[in-house]
């Protein structure tokens, strides 16, 4: 797509020099309102200039079909944005509603072919709902007295939660940093269908099947990969491993156990300590002792509620603690800890080495001049579903996340300048749409010989995420504060492993070839960057469709080989391909169709079978043997 | 003294809650071997013979250090035990799993298997929680019904005692028709064959079977010793089973005898469950003693994973107590010196911190009674205020 630069008020592809009025559209798509049985509604949006004048028109249309809702089919809906993109910076008719009508249908029957491809119903309906609302757009465009005012805007300030679908020509940029467009990353196709609690044990197993062990996988996450060599075992549920002891997640998940532990060998930890609500006199005296500035929380925070930060004096004390009375949770026990200043960095150390280390800012996007706040949020949120780590983890559009547009004295319409940052969290978390940036070649050894000090204090943690504020990770602790905030003893191996900017390190094969080697098995040079497994299914895995579910996503995945029935309760296959491929379908074979219920998979490395293909082969009926067997008879006489 | 209404035990002529029992062991244990010891919240407790910090031993809820973290998780899988025994070829009852989506289907299987059954929880703590004597579909539904009903303060490890420390959180919950917070629709519980007999619950760690009891009919106590009349192949599958979850360093295992056994009168066992907290209460309800040989085997296995030599065996000790984190230190100051002396221990403040929260003095006695004394202060038993950590050191808490 050519790129497209703001001139003046009149915007210019660079490549084509084409100037017609139209320099922006968009198509929404609202969910239905259950509340209000409203069917849900598509929208179109042409924007553009007349006369030196912005104008902004909105077609809109229900999908509903004799008070049937409409289905959207993906093919649709490519059609329709296709439409609404040709009539981007060309020469439109304007000042006639029946030529303008007339183009519209011209250039419908441009798209004819893929029109008929798309399915008589309902694909075809819901193409027709989209060509109205654009064509209502349009011809109101071009009309003399086109409105100037951004009514989808207006509109999609309260309703950009329930939009399920938009599209927005030009696009904006994909997000960059200091110059480098975000990382991409060729396993995402293969994780993005798993289960999201499971990716972080599913990049362990992948590991352990390339280094071309066996694995048994369960249902719940669960999983026991075996060496084949020494037959030991090592079982995994999640990022729960055998590397962490019950003993250090125990201490790792309180934080009052963590930090007085830290304390203990003088790694820096935030002071701080839990008071009732009647002992606030003693809550200010501590303040008091610690130095301020101090953040006061509930000592069971639930989303933020209570929380008050940055307190710089006793005065501003006083009126947080008579807030935090006041509050949801004002009855409960509360915390005074000191604020510490920093940035917030996971850093993930494996026995006595620190692996990675990922800086994390507050969810953002940059303004270009032309898109509003809500088209940079959903562009910022299609990046992010290409990283493996991030793609379930989106911007949302959260009360607090507006509150934060408010402070800004932004709103969702609101059309940032170009390279402004526009805040839209205020801590630094990737479930909150965060970014992540990859710096443990650039951190002072100091820094890390901290962090290792921490972990070694847990017992039994041999790989830890241990969260820190630093202020430059650049310099030495003595010249700087860096203060540990929490440690995590099940794996954190995400926000390392895919980073949406620096080197992604290989987290996971070094956890997983810690944890062979604290338990004494010797791992091949080498790992398989191919594999053929053998599956076998058991569970109620015959009639209930499984081999068809299952050979749809071995062929989606590119692999090859064959699926059967063994017996009633089990399905066998091989299946040979990438190993990214093949180890993500033997984790989404514990899933199956709904009517199937998967108890085991177990996975063992044999030989390639050489299909070229994959293959569901049919179970022999008893029919299916007599008629066989009455050809044979009859061939014999 | 808190005074809920739960069961209680008594060490050294302490009153102590019987949750806290595998905690207070390991820790008298520690003492009793002339170990300095940190004790923080979740029945944590660090051990070392120069100083608690970094520690040499460690434990929570008695649930030693050796025990990965994926081996316990797996512990409180049920159903991904019962999968685990299957693959190892361990008898287990009769038994399959079910949603509340799919309560008539575990109907018909109650019908097809006959009762007697028993429900047992999917997931959650051990000995799972279970309703047996199940006679029809109808108790089946009432019993479902039970078990998935949920407790605020079951969502998040801490908040309820019974629950580990390393326990999964369980942040999604639905309600019922009556309002009640319940276990989302498509969590599974286990209909398995309730067999006729008693209960033989045994204590293994490493491939040792260190006690064996007989449990009451409702499986909550232990009513006798009986690790000398179990087989050599009893025991063998006593171990077996605990060395079916990968991983676990310790458990207990519970096993009923097969009626369907050609061997009558005597064992061979189906296996019904296992656990990874030692459950030290029921062994020590069926013989005294046996608290303190499962607390002794558990010091003495995780000192040979680690390698360290444990001092010689004391009867008094004599250490520096520093108590962390106590909402009003001054109060606990002026309390702690008389309670320790009811139970014929010394404890002198020598300094308390309001501001801080912090109690530091010394600490005299014999390992069960300032063992006791710390896990009754940590579990917030003790007095009217709950510590964060305590330390007894011979001399400096750390290295």
């Amino acid at each position: 797509m050519p790129e497209v630069t703001p001139r003046g008020n009149v915007l210019r592809t660079e490549d084509t020099g084409q100037t017609g009025p139209i320099f922006l559209v968009r198509l929404i798509r609202l969910r239905r309102d259950e509340e209000m049985a409203r069917p849900s509604r598509i929208y179109a949006q042409v924007v553009g200039h007349r006369a030196d004048q912005e104008i902004s028109t909105v077609g809109q249309a229900e999908l509903i079909d004799g008070g049937e809702d409409l289905l959207m089919p993906a093919a649709a809906w490519e059609v329709g944005e296709k439409l609404l993109k040709g009539l981007l910076f060309k020469d439109v008719p304007l000042g006639d509603a029946g030529q303008a009508q007339a183009f519209i249908d011209a250039m419908t029957l441009s798209e004819a072919s893929e029109i008929a491809e798309l399915q008589e119903s309902p694909g075809r309906e819901a193409f027709e709902r989209i060509r109205d609302a654009v064509k209502e757009a349009f011809v109101m465009f071009s009309a003399h007295d086109a409105p100037s005012r951004d009514d989808l805007g207006r509109m999609l300030e309260t309703k950009l939660p329930q939009v399920n679908r938009y599209f927005v020509a030009p696009e904006p940029t994909a997000p960059h940093f200091q110059g480098e467009p975000a990382n991409v990353f060729e396993d995402a196709p293969f994780i993005e269908p798993l289960p999201k609690d499971g990716t972080k044990g599913h990049l362990l197993e992948r590991e352990a099947l390339r280094y071309g062990m066996a694995s048994t996988r369960y249902p719940n996450g669960a999983f026991v990969v075996t060496d084949l060599n020494s037959q030991k075992q090592l079982g995994f549920k999640w990022g729960r491993s055998p590397l962490a002891s019950g003993v250090a997640l125990s201490i790792c998940s309180y934080k009052e156990a963590t930090r007085r532990l830290l304390k203990r060998i003088d790694v820096p930890v935030p002071h701080g300590r839990v008071f009732s609500t009647a002992d606030r006199d003693l809550a200010v005296q501590y303040a008091d002792r610690i130095g301020y500035p101090v953040v006061c929380k509930p000592v069971a925070g639930l989303r933020g509620i209570g929380v008050v930060a940055n307190i710089q004096n006793r005065e501003e004390l006083e009126d947080a603690l008579t807030l935090y009375q006041q509050s949801q949770l004002g009855d409960d026990d509360f915390v005074i800890e000191e604020h510490v200043p920093g940035e917030d960095y996971r850093i993930v150390v494996i026995g006595d080495e620190v692996v990675a280390s990922v800086v994390r800012s507050a969810a953002s996007v940059t303004g270009d001049g032309m898109h509003t706040v809500a088209d940079l949020i959903e562009y910022k949120n299609r990046a992010r579903q290409e990283n493996p780590h991030l793609s379930s983890r989106p911007i949302t559009l959260s009360e607090s996340l507006q509150y934060q547009l408010k402070l800004a004295g932004l709103t969702f319409s609101s059309i940032p300048e170009a390279g402004q940052t526009v805040l839209l969290a205020n801590s630094a978390n990737l479930s909150q749409g965060g970014d992540s940036f990859e710096i443990a070649d650039e951190m002072h050894p100091s820094i890390k010989e901290l962090a290792v000090k921490a972990v070694q204090a847990v017992p039994g943690l041999g790989f830890c995420g241990l969260d820190m504020l630093i202020e430059d990770h650049r310099k030495p602790v003595w010249e700087q504060r860096c203060t540990v905030i929490e440690l995590n003893a099940h794996a954190a191996i995400g926000s390392a492993q895919y980073p949406m900017w620096g080197t992604p390190a290989p987290v996971a094969k070094k956890f997983f070839e810690a944890t062979a080697a604290a338990s004494e098995i010797t791992l091949p040079e080498h790992q398989s960057k191919r594999l053929t497994l053998r599956f076998d299914i058991r569970g109620r895995v015959t009639g209930v469709g499984y081999r068809k579910w299952f050979g749809k996503r071995a062929r989606r995945f590119g692999l090859t080989g064959y699926v059967k029935n063994a017996s009633r309760k089990r399905v066998e296959a091989v299946v040979s391909g990438p190993a990214d491929a093949v180890s993500a379908l033997g984790y989404l074979a514990t899933t199956g169709t709904t009517k199937a219920v998967i108890t085991s998979v177990v996975m063992t490395p044999v030989e390639d079978p050489l299909m070229e293909q994959f293959q569901v082969m049919k179970t022999p009926t008893l029919r299916g043997l007599l008629r066989r067997v009455k050809r044979q008879v009859s061939q014999l006489f | 003294m808190n005074s809920e209404n739960e069961p209680h035990t008594e060490v050294g002529g302490v009153p102590l809650p019987t949750r806290l029992l595998d905690g207070y062991q390991v820790h008298r244990a520690a003492l009793a071997r002339d170990l300095n010891t940190l004790a923080l919240p979740r029945q944590v407790l660090l051990a070392g013979t120069v100083s608690a910090v970094p520690s040499e031993l460690s434990y929570t809820h008695g649930v030693p250090e050796a025990s990965g973290l994926s081996a316990v998780t797996f512990a409180q899988d049920h159903r991904l035990k019962r999968a685990l025994l299957d693959r190892a070829k361990l008898p287990t009852p009769t038994g399959a799993s079910f949603s509340w989506k799919s309560i008539s289907e575990a109907e018909k299987w109650a019908e097809k298997i006959g009762y007697p059954v028993i429900l047992r929880e999917g997931v959650g703590e051990n000995p799972v929680r279970a309703i047996g004597n199940i006679t029809s579909g109808e108790q089946l539904r009432a019993a479902f019904n039970e078990l998935r009903r949920r407790d605020k303060a079951d969502r998040t490890p801490g908040s309820n005692p019974h629950t580990a420390g390393y326990a999964t959180t369980r942040l999604t919950f639905t309600f019922d028709e009556e309002g009640n917070e319940v276990a989302p629709l498509r969590s599974r519980m286990l209909v398995e064959k309730q067999m006729p007999g008693r209960t033989v619950r045994a204590f293994v760690i490493g491939d040792e079977l260190v006690a064996a009891v007989e449990l009451d009919t409702d499986d909550s106590t232990g009513v006798r010793s009986v690790k000398h009349e179990l087989s050599a192949e009893d025991v063998a599958l006593f171990t077996q089973t605990a060395a079916a979850v990968p991983g676990l360093a310790c458990a207990t295992v519970d096993a009923v005898q097969n009626p369907e056994s050609p061997q009558q009168g005597s064992f061979p066992l189906l296996i019904t469950g296992i656990s990874e907290r030692p459950r030290i209460e029921t062994y020590a309800s069926a013989d005294a003693g046996l608290g303190d040989v499962i607390g002794d085997a558990l010091l003495n296995f995780q000192a040979g994973e680690a390698q360290v030599d444990l001092p010689a065996a004391v009867s008094t000790i004599f250490r520096r107590i520093e108590v962390e984190g106590l909402r009003h230190a001054d109060q606990v100051a002026k309390e702690l010196p008389s309670i320790a002396e009811s139970y014929g221990a010394r404890i002198s403040v020598e300094h308390s911190d309001a501001v801080s929260g912090d109690v530091v003095g010394t600490a005299s006695g014999t390992p069960e009674v300032l063992a006791a004394l710390v896990e009754l202060l940590m579990a917030g038993c003790l007095v009217d205020d709950r510590a964060a950590a305590v330390n007894y050191s011979k001399g400096s808490s750390v290295a």
